[in-house]
C-alpha cells in the first residue's frame, strides 16, 4: 500500500512539475524570421541571377531580355503568398490529408503521361499545362511523398524497426519512382531514392535494413543507365567530357568553361561570357555555373553557405518540433533541398554524370519556386509550433499582451 | 528495444544527416576551388577560343626577286564576300550593293542569303580590291569579307621547278616556295571580336587586331635574263629533238651562285595543272638536282682532274687505244672501233677516248678515286637550297669490279645529279676549290629592306691543287676549238668544255636507242665565270652530245655574252659561213672524209661499217671553215662516246 501511495504521489508531483515546465516553456507562435530572411535572400538572389543568365538568350529567343525574370518574379510573388498562407495553416492538417496527398501525387504523375495533357519537351513528358501555367508533376509528387512518409513514420514509429514495417514506404516510393521514370526523369527519381533513404534513416530504421536496401537500389540504377543508350553516352561524356566537346560532353564542357573563368571573385555580376548561348540551360539547371563565373569561388561559397544555414535551420526545426510528424516533415523538406543542392552543384562541376535538376529557389522555373516556397511555409508553421522557442523571446510589451491574450501553444498529441 | 524509441535517437540521426550534407558541401567546395582557381587558366584558355570570333588577316607572302632585283613572284590581296543573314538590316539594299559592285544578278544575290539558316553565306570569291572598294563605299550592315592572298608569278613559265608553287592555303608545295616557306609565309594576323555561339558580335565588345606580319622576300642568285636565255634555248631544243626532258644549269664556278637553272617540259606557275597530280609532280621535278643519271663523257673532266691531282698522269703522258680494252675478261669498246692509236692527254680528251680514261681510272685506283669523290661531293647530297635533292648512286666500294672502275673512267657505272657534275667540275676548273651551289643570296623584310639573312659564301674548301686547273682548262679549250665539242664554239670566244653521250641503262641492261646527250662548258678559260651544263634526256634522232647538246651550249653562251656585253677574246674573229655542206650519205668512209677535207671541214666518225648512213650537219647547210661534220656509219657499236 505504502509503495502504491508513494508511487501515486510521485506521479502527481511529476505531473505538477511537468505542468510547471509547460507553463515555463509556453511561448508565442512566433514567426521564424531567420528562416524567412534566408529564403528571401535566396529567392531575390535567384531573380537577379536568372536575369543575368538569361538576358541574352531571352532577347535572342523571345525578343525580351526580361522574359525569364518576369516569370521568376511572378513565381516568387506567388510563392511568397503560398508561403505566408501555409505559415498559418497548422501542419497537422497535412497529417490528416496525407493519403489524399499521396493519391494526388500518383494522379498527377499518371495524368502527365497522357498525351495532350502532359507537355512534351526535350523528349520527356514532365509538365502539366494548366493553360496559363505549366507545372512539373514530379515537384508535387516529391512533397506528396514527403507528407505521406512523414505521416507513416510518425504513426508507425515502432514498426519501422522491422523490415515489414518499412515496406509500405518502399512500395509507395517504387510506384512513384516508376511513374517518374515513365516521363522519363532520371534525376528526380534519383532524388526520390535519396530522399527515401534519408527519411527512413531519420525515421529510425535499422542499419542492416539500410544496407539491405542499398544493393537493389544500386543494381536498379545500373540497370536504368544500361537500359537507354543516351544515359550511357552521358555517363561516358561525364567520364571524359573533352572527348566529345561538340557532342554529349558539350554542356559539361561549357559549364566547366564558365566555372574556370570565375577565379576567386568572378568576372563580376552580369559579366558572364558563357551566357551568350554557349551554356545551354544557363538560367535553369546550370545557373550555378553562371554564379561561379560571375561571382567566383567566394560567391559560390556564399551561396552554399546560405543553403547550409537554411539546411541547419530546417534540421533545428525538425529537432525542436513538438511532435514526430513535424520532425519528419521538416526533415523531408530540408532533405529534398539539401539533396537538390548537392546534386545540382555536383552536376555543374562535373562531379557526377549530368542530369537536369534545378537549384532550389535560384534556378528559373516558377512552379518549382512556388512549391519550394510553399514547403518553406510549412516549415515556418512547424517552427512556430515548436516545443521550445528556437530563439530567445525578448519580452516586449506587445509580447506580454499577446501572452495575456492567451495565445498559448497546446502540444498536439499524435 | 522496439519500444524504447527516444527523441535522442532522432537527434543523433539528424546530426548524422547534417554531417553527411556538410561533408558533401565541403567536397563540392573543394571541387569548385579546383575548377575555379587551380585549373582556371587551362579552362579559360580553352574557352577563349570560342568566345572570340577570329577572322584571320592573312600575311602577304614574301616576294621573290632575281639577283638584279627583277621581280619573279609576288602576292596580291583578293577578297571573299559573305553575307550574314542575321545581321542584315535591309536585304534589298544589301543585294543591290553587292549585285552592282560584283556585276551579279540582283535576284540571285537576294535569293542566296535571304531565308538562309547558315550564319554566313558566301556571295563571291576572289574579288579584286577595286570592286571591294566599291562595296565599302556603299557599305550595308550584314556584308562581311575575308582577305586572301593570291600568288602571282610575273614570268608565268619561267624557273618553274626552281620557284615551285603554293597550295590554296598559301603554303609552298614545291621548289623554293616549299624550301623557304617558313620565311615567305609570314605570320597570319587576326581580328578578334567577342561573339556569341553563332558568331554574332556582342554589343559593346571590343575588337582586337593582331596585325599580320608579312613574309620575307627572297633574293635569288638567279639572273632572270640568263634564265630566259636558257629557257628559250631549251624550248627550241625540245621542239627540235623531242626529248623526254632538257635541262640546263648555269653557275658561277668561283662562288657556287646558280645563275640559271631550268628543266623542260614545265608549266605555267599561274595556272598550275592540278588535275593530274602524278603528272604535276613529274613536271615539278627539278631534273638538275633530283635526278641521277650516268653522266658519260662529261665526267671525264673530273677523272682527268683527279688523275692530274693524284699525279698519275701529266700533259706529256701518252695513251694507246686499240679500239677496246679487256678488263677482268670483259671487253669494253672505245667509241671508235678502229682505235685512236697513240694519243696525248689532250688528244684523249679531244677524241673522248674511252680507252685512255679506263687507263686513267685504273691508275688512280678505287680507294683514291672514292676519296676524291667524297672530297668533290660526287654521289653526295650537296645541300643546295631546293627540296628533293638526290644524292646520286655510287656503287658501294666493295661491290665495284675492276671493269666497273674502268667504266667509271668514262662516266658510266655511276649516277650523279647534273648539279653534282657542275659542282665537282667547278672545282676542277676554278683552281681546286669546292663551292657550295645555292639559289638564295639574301632574305630581307618586305618594306624596310632590312636584311634578315645573307648566304655565307666563305669556308670554301680546297679539294684539288690549283695547278690542276692550269693544266686542265687549256686542254678543255682544245676540246671545243678542235675536238668533239666544236659545235659549242662561239666565234671570237675561247670556251672550254666536254661533250657527253651516255647510254641509259634500264633494269641493269643497256636500253637500246636511249641516250643522254650533254655538254659541260665554261668561260673564260682563265678564272671561269660561267659553267654551263646542258643535258638532253632521250633525244629523238641525233643523240650525240656534240651534236645535240653542244650547239645548245653555244647558243646559250653567245646570248649570255650578248646580255653581259662580254668582250671578245679575239676581236677580229667573225664567223663566215661560206661553205655549203655536201651530202656524204651513201659514200664510203674514205670518200666522205676526202670530200669534207677538200672543203676544209673537219669530221668525226661514229660507228664502223662500209657506208655513211647519216650526217650532222645536214647537207646544204652553210657553215664556216673548220667546222665539224659528224659522219654516222652503217654499223653502230653502241658504246658511250
Amino acid at each position: 500500500m505504502r509503495a502504491k501511495q508513494l508511487k501515486r504521489q510521485a506521479i502527481t508531483q511529476n505531473k505538477q512539475k511537468n505542468r510547471g515546465n509547460q507553463v515555463r516553456n509556453t511561448y508565442v507562435k512566433q514567426t521564424d524570421w531567420y528562416l524567412v530572411a534566408l529564403v528571401l535572400v535566396l529567392v531575390i538572389f535567384g531573380c537577379v541571377m536568372v536575369y543575368s543568365a538569361s538576358m541574352y538568350s531571352a532577347e535572342h529567343n523571345y525578343g525580351d531580355a526580361y522574359f525569364f525574370l518576369k516569370k521568376q518574379v511572378i513565381g516568387a510573388v506567388l510563392g511568397l503568398m503560398c508561403m505566408c498562407a501555409l505559415r498559418f495553416v497548422p501542419y497537422t492538417f497535412l497529417y490528416k490529408v496525407r493519403y489524399i496527398a499521396l493519391i494526388v501525387s500518383v494522379l498527377v504523375l499518371v495524368v502527365v503521361l497522357i498525351p495532350g495533357v502532359g507537355k512534351e519537351s526535350y523528349g520527356a513528358r514532365r509538365w502539366i499545362n494548366l493553360g496559363f501555367f505549366t507545372i512539373q508533376a514530379s515537384e508535387i509528387a516529391k512533397f506528396g511523398f514527403i507528407i505521406f512518409t512523414a505521416g507513416y513514420l510518425a504513426q508507425m514509429r515502432k514498426r519501422v524497426k522491422t523490415f515489414v514495417g518499412i515496406l509500405p514506404v518502399l512500395c509507395v516510393a517504387i510506384v512513384l519512382c516508376g511513374l517518374i521514370m515513365l516521363e522519363p526523369n532520371m534525376s528526380i527519381t534519383m532524388c526520390m531514392v535519396m530522399l527515401t533513404f534519408v527519411m527512413l534513416f531519420v525515421g529510425g530504421i535499422r542499419a542492416k535494413h539500410v544496407a539491405l536496401l542499398s544493393v537493389p537500389t544500386l543494381l536498379g540504377a545500373v540497370g536504368l543507365i544500361l537500359a537507354k543508350p543516351y544515359r550511357m553516352a552521358r555517363l561516358m561524356a561525364f567520364l571524359n567530357p573533352w572527348a566529345s566537346v561538340q557532342g554529349e560532353g558539350f554542356q559539361l564542357v561549357q559549364s566547366l568553361y564558365a566555372l574556370g573563368s570565375g577565379g576567386w571573385f568572378g568576372v563580376g555580376l552580369f559579366n558572364s561570357r558563357q551566357k551568350y548561348l554557349f551554356l545551354p540551360f544557363s538560367e535553369s539547371d546550370f545557373i550555378f555555373s553562371i554564379i561561379g563565373e560571375e561571382l567566383g569561388w567566394v560567391g559560390c561559397l556564399c551561396v552554399l553557405a546560405v543553403f547550409m544555414l537554411l539546411i541547419l535551420r530546417g534540421i533545428k526545426i525538425a529537432l525542436k518540433s513538438k511532435d514526430r510528424f513535424g520532425t519528419y516533415l521538416a526533415t523531408g523538406i530540408t532533405a529534398i533541398i539539401a539533396i537538390q543542392v548537392v546534386v545540382n552543384v555536383a552536376v555543374v562541376t562535373g562531379s557526377i554524370p549530368p542530369t537536369g535538376l534545378p537549384l532550389p529557389f535560384i534556378s528559373s522555373g516558377s512552379s518549382a519556386l512556388i512549391v519550394f516556397m510553399s514547403a518553406m511555409g510549412v516549415l515556418l508553421n512547424i517552427s512556430a509550433n515548436s516545443q521550445t522557442p528556437l530563439f530567445t523571446v525578448v519580452e516586449t510589451k506587445t509580447l506580454r499582451k499577446r501572452i495575456q491574450r492567451k495565445k498559448l501553444v497546446e502540444p498536439l498529441q499524435i | 528495444m522496439v519500444g524504447n524509441y527516444s527523441s535522442i535517437s532522432v537527434g543523433k540521426r539528424l546530426l548524422a544527416s547534417v554531417l553527411a550534407i556538410g561533408f558533401f558541401f565541403v567536397l563540392l567546395l573543394g571541387r569548385l576551388l579546383f575548377l575555379q582557381v587551380i585549373d582556371s587558366s587551362t579552362l579559360q584558355a580553352r574557352a577563349l577560343s570560342q568566345w572570340m570570333r577570329d577572322i584571320p588577316i592573312e600575311a602577304l607572302r614574301g616576294k621573290i626577286y632575281d639577283r638584279n632585283g627583277v621581280l619573279l613572284a609576288d602576292s596580291y590581296t583578293t577578297y571573299d564576300v559573305y553575307v550574314r543573314p542575321a545581321a542584315v538590316e535591309n536585304a534589298e539594299n544589301v543585294a543591290s550593293v553587292l549585285a552592282h559592285a560584283l556585276e551579279l544578278n540582283y535576284d540571285e544575290v537576294l535569293a542566296k542569303f535571304s531565308g538562309s539558316t547558315y550564319s554566313e553565306v558566301l556571295i563571291a570569291k576572289g574579288i579584286q580590291s577595286d570592286q571591294m572598294q566599291s562595296i565599302l563605299n556603299n557599305y550595308e550592315n550584314g556584308i562581311l569579307f575575308s582577305e586572301n592572298t593570291e600568288r602571282n608569278y610575273v614570268f608565268n613559265d619561267l624557273l618553274t621547278q626552281v620557284l615551285g608553287f603554293t597550295n590554296v592555303d598559301g603554303d609552298g608545295q614545291t621548289g623554293l616556295e616549299a624550301f623557304y616557306n617558313a620565311y615567305l609565309k609570314g605570320v597570319e594576323g587576326a581580328s578578334l571580336t567577342e561573339g556569341d555561339i553563332r558568331g554574332d558580335t556582342i554589343k559593346g565588345s571590343t575588337t582586337y587586331y593582331l596585325p599580320a606580319i608579312d613574309g620575307l622576300d627572297l633574293h635569288l642568285t638567279i639572273d632572270a635574263g640568263m634564265q630566259q636565255i636558257v629557257e628559250s634555248v631549251l624550248n627550241s631544243a625540245m621542239a627540235l629533238h623531242n626529248p623526254k626532258s632538257a635541262s640546263c644549269i648555269v653557275m658561277q664556278p668561283q662562288t657556287g651562285e646558280i645563275l640559271a637553272m631550268s628543266t623542260k617540259p614545265s608549266f605555267n606557275l599561274n595556272e598550275v595543272p592540278r588535275d593530274d597530280v602524278q603528272e604535276l609532280m613529274q613536271l615539278s621535278q627539278n631534273f638538275n638536282v633530283s635526278s641521277a643519271y650516268e653522266p658519260g663523257s662529261t665526267f671525264k673532266v673530273i677523272i682527268a682532274a683527279i688523275a692530274l691531282d693524284a699525279g698519275v698522269t701529266s700533259v706529256h703522258d701518252y695513251f694507246y687505244c686499240s679500239g677496246f680494252k679487256v678488263v677482268q675478261g670483259v671487253k669494253i669498246n672505245c667509241a671508235r672501233r678502229s682505235g685512236h692509236g697513240s694519243q696525248s692527254l689532250e688528244k684523249i680528251l679531244c677524241n673522248s677516248c674511252n680507252c685512255g680514261f679506263m687507263e686513267l681510272a685504273m691508275r688512280i685506283g678505287l680507294d683514291t678515286l672514292y676519296d676524291y669523290f667524297k672530297k668533290l661531293k660526287v654521289g653526295e647530297i650537296l645541300g643546295v637550297d631546293v627540296p628533293g635533292e638526290s644524292s646520286g648512286v655510287l656503287m658501294s666500294k666493295a661491290s665495284v669490279h675492276l671493269y666497273d672502275l674502268a667504266r667509271m673512267g668514262f662516266g658510266q657505272a655511276i649516277a650523279i645529279t647534273p648539279l653534282q657534275l657542275v659542282s665537282a667540275s667547278s672545282a676542277c676548273i676554278n683552281g681546286g676549290i669546292l663551292v657550295q651551289p645555292y639559289l638564295v643570296k639574301e632574305i630581307s623584310t618586305n618594306h624596310s629592306q632590312t636584311v634578315a639573312y645573307i648566304k655565307e659564301t666563305g669556308a670554301m674548301q680546297r679539294v684539288l691543287q690549283s695547278s690542276v686547273s692550269e693544266i686542265l682548262n687549256p686542254l678543255l679549250e682544245k676540246v671545243v676549238s678542235s675536238g668533239g665539242g666544236k659545235q659549242a664554239q662561239v666565234v671570237g670566244y675561247n670556251i672550254g668544255g666536254k661533250t657527253g653521250t651516255a647510254q641509259k641503262y634500264e633494269n641493269g641492261a643497256i636500253a637500246q636507242g636511249k641516250y643522254v646527250a650533254s655538254f659541260l662548258g665554261f668561260y673564260p678559260i682563265l678564272n671561269p665565270e660561267y659553267i654551263v651544263l646542258v643535258v638532253v634526256d632521250e633525244p629523238q634522232g641525233a643523240y650525240y652530245g656534240g651534236v645535240v647538246a653542244a650547239p645548245l651550249a653555244s647558243q646559250i653562251f653567245s646570248k649570255i655574252f650578248e646580255l653581259r656585253e662580254t668582250e671578245k677574246d679575239d676581236a677580229n674573229a667573225h664567223r663566215v659561213t661560206n661553205i655549203c655542206v655536201p651530202d656524204v650519205t651513201g659514200l664510203t668512209l674514205t670518200e666522205a672524209c676526202s670530200k669534207l677535207a677538200e672543203l676544209g671541214l673537219y669530221y668525226l666518225v661514229d660507228g664502223t661499217g662500209g657506208v655513211v648512213v647519216d650526217q650532222y650537219v645536214k647537207p646544204n647547210t652553210m657553215v664556216s671553215k673548220g667546222d665539224v661534220v659528224l659522219i654516222i656509219m652503217s654499223e653502230n657499236d653502241g658504246e658511250a662516246w
